[in-house]
């Protein structure tokens, strides 16, 4: 039973194996600290500079929190007619969502049936 | 049966029920369509028990001569009577709630959750 | 003893059902009691629901006569009364159901501490749905199925209209109520087709009679109807729009129930699709269209995810998107199956599924843990949206920890466990078509990217005067947490272990056709 506990998944092209990932990136962790004990002793966050706001003044630290609906800002404007098309299809009357059931009963029933 | 008289109601009243899902605005006559899908499935089920010259298929005292009628179907239909009430009293019970927090009935103003 | 193990898939129906029943009457005399009872009642039927699984796994079918020593009468070679067919599949999905209601009641002790009304009925429903869905995954009859989806969907739709301060749960549970009701009686429509063609209810008894008589038009009838009602039951695309209203503005451990419940009518589809049509479905294009829907699910599922601005609705989103990804795996396992020679299946065919199934074991665990952790968020703070919290890290580490898994878990990140199940999706689907990993891998980047968004925006960032010291959460909601937590972890590093002893053999039980038929002649 304890080997049953090490064994590797076998997927549909290859393997995957969590035990030897963990030791991989175990092995990865202790050469990266080795290279960090290696460096300077002596530095602090003040030595680093400011952040960078595209030149904007920072106005202070609480006020820097950009909220959760501006996140992903660029993302959204670029797929601007995308989203459009989305937010006027999810209305949100009941109407609309058996007006779906009915559109896809009606393909399955044409793929099914062939006419 | 004549002309297959109770499966063309059943279509009929089919048809009914989605027209009143699919364009009615009223919450309540959203309720009233889906009570009458469900007596059109209901109807379907019992219809299909139905046997040329049946007698109802009670055992005490039964005539020989003549076919009983299915039994199973009216079984089955009574549990589903039995589930459809539930499903209105709810139905009915969350308009009376939706119109008390919401002031009005309309399938087009009841849609705060949507996007 | 071995007679006892025979009648345990009934004990799991009825012991919730009565006791759920009973909680009201001790819910009069005290809370804390009723608390124990219900935990106590809903953890023994975890515990047999387990038994089944592990009896099922060394033994084969389990097949229990309602009121009868056997399936079919001496004289006759008709199976009679309502018969419970376990196999290895239906003993997997009950699993989901068992973990996730009795970790809600755990959850639920100290979650409603603002106004404890009507705490009894909330109780009895939660145990009723228990027992529906234990019913639903157990059963071998069509019209049974039937009964005990409306008596789950019915009972979830009570709960989702369980506590509202501004009305919207009431209009949420109403969209759920029209929604099930009308799938459910599509669903019996069909139903009716199979029984006035075959003259038998019985899942085993309709296939048997279907390889005899052949697959006519009335029988592809009504698979349409089943397809098109159990995937608007399970949240495919484009019939997903109730699931956010519905997830969203539950309480949070009923939007963890809700998850497992939605499974179960995908259960409901692979039963339809491999045990009572299997071998008829010969060049029926069903298999392509599950896997054009699980496409789009996956797709649209995670676009609208990313432009959300409330937790629960978001994660919603995700619970829709990860929906497709078990039915990308099943579908192509259900065209491996078509393509293939009769009664054999390419092995990618099986590796699909198996990744599907896999799946929808850990989809269970991690987007039940996501949905606690936002509960344990809203409790604290009050405040549902995005736009209004930050740097919750500070005062609750312990729900920052149990989101981070949970989000790594969904994300599909090394050594969690949805990495596993989604490598063997990745990896079969490639050998049909790579355009389907494509897809699947891009979904899997988009789903990072939005819980990032959750992450900085909710727990990260400076401090907020507004949250000073309030704390963590409870005892038993952590402990909730932690479990869910540490089953996460434990599946992840130990893939294989539970692959080969409880997923195989599910996977294998839904291709075996004559296997599920011959438990019952």
């Amino acid at each position: 039973m304890i080997e049953s506990l090490f064994e590797t998944l076998v997927t549909g092209g290859g393997y995957w194996n969590p035990i030897v990932f963990i030791i991989a990136f175990g092995i990865v962790d202790v050469i990266t600290l080795i290279i960090y004990r290696a460096g300077e002793g002596d530095y602090t966050s003040e030595l680093g500079g400011k952040p960078f706001l595209s030149g904007n003044p920072e106005i202070s630290k609480e006020n820097s929190h950009i909220a959760g609906g501006n996140l992903y800002w660029g993302l959204v404007e670029g797929l601007d007619e995308f989203y459009t098309v989305m937010k006027k299809m999810h209305t949100g009357i009941i109407n609309d969502y058996i007006i779906w059931y009915l559109v896809v009963l009606v393909i399955v029933l044409f793929i099914f049936m062939g006419v | 049966m004549i002309l297959n008289l109770p499966f063309i109601a059943v279509a009929v009243l089919l048809l009914i029920g989605f027209y009143g899902l699919l364009f009615k605005d009223n919450l309540i006559k959203i309720t009233m369509s889906v009570v009458i899908i469900e007596g059109a499935v209901n109807l379907f089920l019992v219809s299909l028990g139905y046997v040329e010259g049946a007698v109802p298929p009670v055992y005490t005292m039964a005539p020989f001569e003549e076919p009983m009628a299915f039994a199973v179907p009216q079984a089955l239909v009574i549990t589903a009577i039995v589930i459809g009430i539930a499903v209105t009293t709810l139905m009915l019970a969350l308009s009376v709630r939706i119109y008390q927090t919401y002031g009005t009935l309309d399938t087009k103003e009841v849609r705060r959750l949507r996007g | 003893m071995i007679e006892f193990i025979q009648k345990l898939p009934l004990i799991a129906i009825l012991l919730p059902l009565i006791a759920g029943l009973a909680t009201i009457l001790i819910g009069k005399y005290s809370e804390k009691i009723r608390n124990i009872w219900v935990s106590s009642i809903l953890g023994i039927t975890l515990l047999v629901i387990v038994a089944i699984l592990f009896e099922v796994i060394r033994n084969g079918l389990i097949t229990y006569t309602l009121g009868a020593p056997q399936t079919t009468p001496e004289a006759w070679d008709v199976p009679v009364r309502i018969i419970l067919e376990v196999d290895a599949m239906g003993a997997f999905i009950a699993l989901g159901i068992g973990l996730t209601t009795f970790l809600a009641s755990l959850y639920s002790w100290r979650f409603f501490d603002e106004d404890r009304l009507g705490m009894n009925t909330y109780y009895a429903l939660l145990m009723i749905t228990a027992a529906g869905g234990a019913g639903f995954a157990y059963t071998g009859d069509l019209f049974n199925l039937f009964v005990f989806l409306e008596i789950t969907s019915i009972s979830a739709a009570g709960l989702v209209a369980f506590w509202s301060k501004k009305g919207t749960p009431y209009e949420a549970s109403f969209k759920f109520l029209v929604i099930s009701a009308v799938s459910a009686m599509m669903f019996l429509m069909g139903v009716g087709f199979i029984y006035g063609q075959y003259n038998a209810l019985n899942i085993g008894m309709v296939a048997e009679r279907m390889m005899e008589t052949g697959f006519g038009t009335l029988d592809q009838l009504a698979l349409g109807l089943f397809v098109a009602s159990l995937a608007m039951k399970a949240g495919a695309v484009p019939m997903h729009m109730w699931i956010p209203d519905a997830y969203g503005e539950t309480p949070a451990p009923i939007s963890m129930v809700m998850v497992t419940i939605s499974q179960l009518s995908l259960y409901g589809l692979f039963r339809v699709s491999f045990s009572l049509y299997g071998f008829n479905l010969d060049g029926v294009a069903l298999g392509w269209i599950i896997v054009i829907l699980g496409l789009l699910t996956m797709f649209i599922g995670v676009m609208m995810a990313i432009i959300q601005k409330t937790i629960k609705r978001l994660m919603a989103y995700h619970a829709i998107s990860q929906t497709g990804y078990m039915l990308l795996g099943v579908g192509v396992g259900l065209v491996a199956l078509m393509s293939g020679d009769a009664g054999s299946i390419p092995i990618y065919g099986q590796q699909a599924m198996e990744g599907g199934i896999f799946h929808i074991l850990n989809h269970a665990i991690y987007k039940g843990l996501l949905f606690l952790t936002a509960g344990a968020v809203i409790y604290k703070t009050n405040v549902r949206s995005l736009d209004d919290l930050g740097s919750l890290a500070r005062e609750m580490p312990f729900t920052t920890v149990a989101f981070v898994v949970g989000a790594a878990a969904i994300a599909g990140l090394p050594p969690f466990n949805g990495f596993a199940s989604k490598i063997i999706i990745y990896q079969s689907a490639y050998i049909l078509n790579p355009f389907l990993t494509a897809v699947a891998m891009l979904v899997s980047v988009l789903t990072l990217a939005s819980f990032v968004k959750v992450f900085q925006s909710v727990f990260l960032g400076p401090k907020k005067e507004e949250i000073e010291g309030i704390g963590e959460v409870p005892p038993s909601m952590k402990a909730a947490m932690f479990g869910l937590a540490s089953l996460t972890i434990l599946f992840g590093l130990f893939p294989d272990l539970v692959v080969e002893t409880i997923v195989v053999p599910a996977a294998e039980a839904l291709i075996d056709q004559q296997g599920y038929i011959g438990g019952i002649l």
